[in-house]
């Protein structure tokens, strides 16, 4: 018989391997994948794909919008921190507080524009800013570095208007905290009256 | 499934003999299949679901060993006259198919393919030359020299 003749009738028998059970096992679950993906209506899968690329570029243009908002914030806000410095002049000053307020009504607190805010109420400035900042840190009463800074410029501060709004600051915040400097001024012969008046009615409202 | 199921241990054989390595040859028939569903509604002949699949797979084994480039024989392939036919000379009980096998799968991929095609795949030389790219002749030529170093193999192990 000739070689080509033996292959021919005996090709049945060249078919002896066999596919391994385990790859069949992983078909069974790429089918299931890829035909039902495949069955879908062309109009279908192009909508499906043209969803999503109007979804993609939704987000891309949105997160720019966004990202573009958030850099102008950004620099008003800085413009504002700047307003506040203590180069300025106190009516300009006034005027970036009330515009905080304004503008960042029932929002999160911002920590630079609290920074800038302490310094004027540790520094010498006018005592109309120092109130007007008093005021504007009232909003974030929740905040412990605004009641610490709060406490820290009851124990310093020798004006007795800043004083008097700071006692009443501490008396609404119920500070604890701020017995001891209101007893100091009560004691210091240097108060006036009105304010150790204040300061014995807070102290004596914290006590109850 | 069952269509699976009936023809993946025929189509993994046909793969192999053109692959030569398991796993491709596993991933080649499953290609060959999801290709295969993705397209029956071209089959006009339920009948020939077999034959059909088969085609698909060897289209798809030969597409593999193109992107793997080991089809780059087919440029180097150039017709050489040989027109000696030789006469085949070996007795029934001489031959064993587990040695013919293995004398195929050491044939170079040039001579391999073509002596599978021909001989176990039914491919005519016009069709395997389509299928290649490469001249009848061409195909024909190589067959016959293949088919000549398959027989100098098997004689030797015999001669051993």
């Amino acid at each position: 018989m000739s070689l080509e003749r033996f292959i021919k009738n005996h090709k049945n028998e060249f078919d002896d391997e066999k596919m391994p059970n385990l790859a069949s096992l992983d078909f069974e679950a790429r089918i299931k994948k890829e035909l039902h993906y495949s069955n879908q209506p062309k109009r279908l899968r192009f909508l499906r794909s043209f969803s999503i690329a109007a979804s993609i570029l939704l987000l891309v243009t949105l997160g720019y919008v966004f990202n573009q908002n958030r850099v102008e914030d950004l620099k008003i806000r800085d413009n504002l921190v700047l307003a506040l410095g203590e180069n300025q002049t106190n009516s300009t000053r006034l005027e970036a507080i009330y515009e905080i307020e304004d503008r960042y009504d029932n929002q999160e607190e911002d920590e630079k524009i609290l920074e800038a805010f302490f310094k004027i109420l540790k520094g010498d400035s006018n005592s109309n800013s120092k109130i007007a900042v008093i005021d504007a840190l009232l909003n974030f009463p929740d905040n412990p570095s605004v009641r610490n800074n709060i406490i820290e410029a009851l124990a310093n501060e020798k004006e007795p208007l800043v004083q008097l709004k700071l006692i009443k600051s501490v008396t609404l915040l119920r500070e604890q905290r701020a017995k001891a400097s209101l007893q100091q001024i009560i004691e210091n012969n240097e108060s006036l009256p009105l304010v150790k008046g204040n300061a014995s009615a807070s102290l004596a409202m914290l006590n109850q | 499934m069952q269509v699976y199921l009936m023809y993946k241990d025929m189509l993994y054989n046909v793969s192999l003999r053109i692959i030569k390595n398991k796993h491709d040859a596993q991933d080649t028939v499953h290609d060959a299949f999801i290709k295969a569903f993705q397209n029956i509604s071209k089959l006009e002949d339920d009948l020939n679901l077999g034959a059909w699949l088969k085609r698909i797979v060897i289209n798809c084994s030969l597409d593999f060993l193109r992107k793997k480039k080991k089809l780059g024989w087919l440029q180097y392939s150039v017709e050489i006259q040989d027109n000696e036919e030789e006469a085949d000379d070996f007795e029934d009980m001489t031959l064993k198919v587990e040695d013919v096998k293995k004398a195929i799968e050491g044939l170079k991929d040039k001579y391999r393919i073509i002596i599978v095609l021909y001989l176990i795949e039914d491919y005519t030389h016009k069709e395997i030359a389509e299928q290649l790219g490469l001249n009848e002749s061409t195909v024909r030529n190589q067959y016959r020299r293949g088919k000549h170093l398959l027989k100098q193999q098997l004689k030797n192990k015999l001669v051993v």
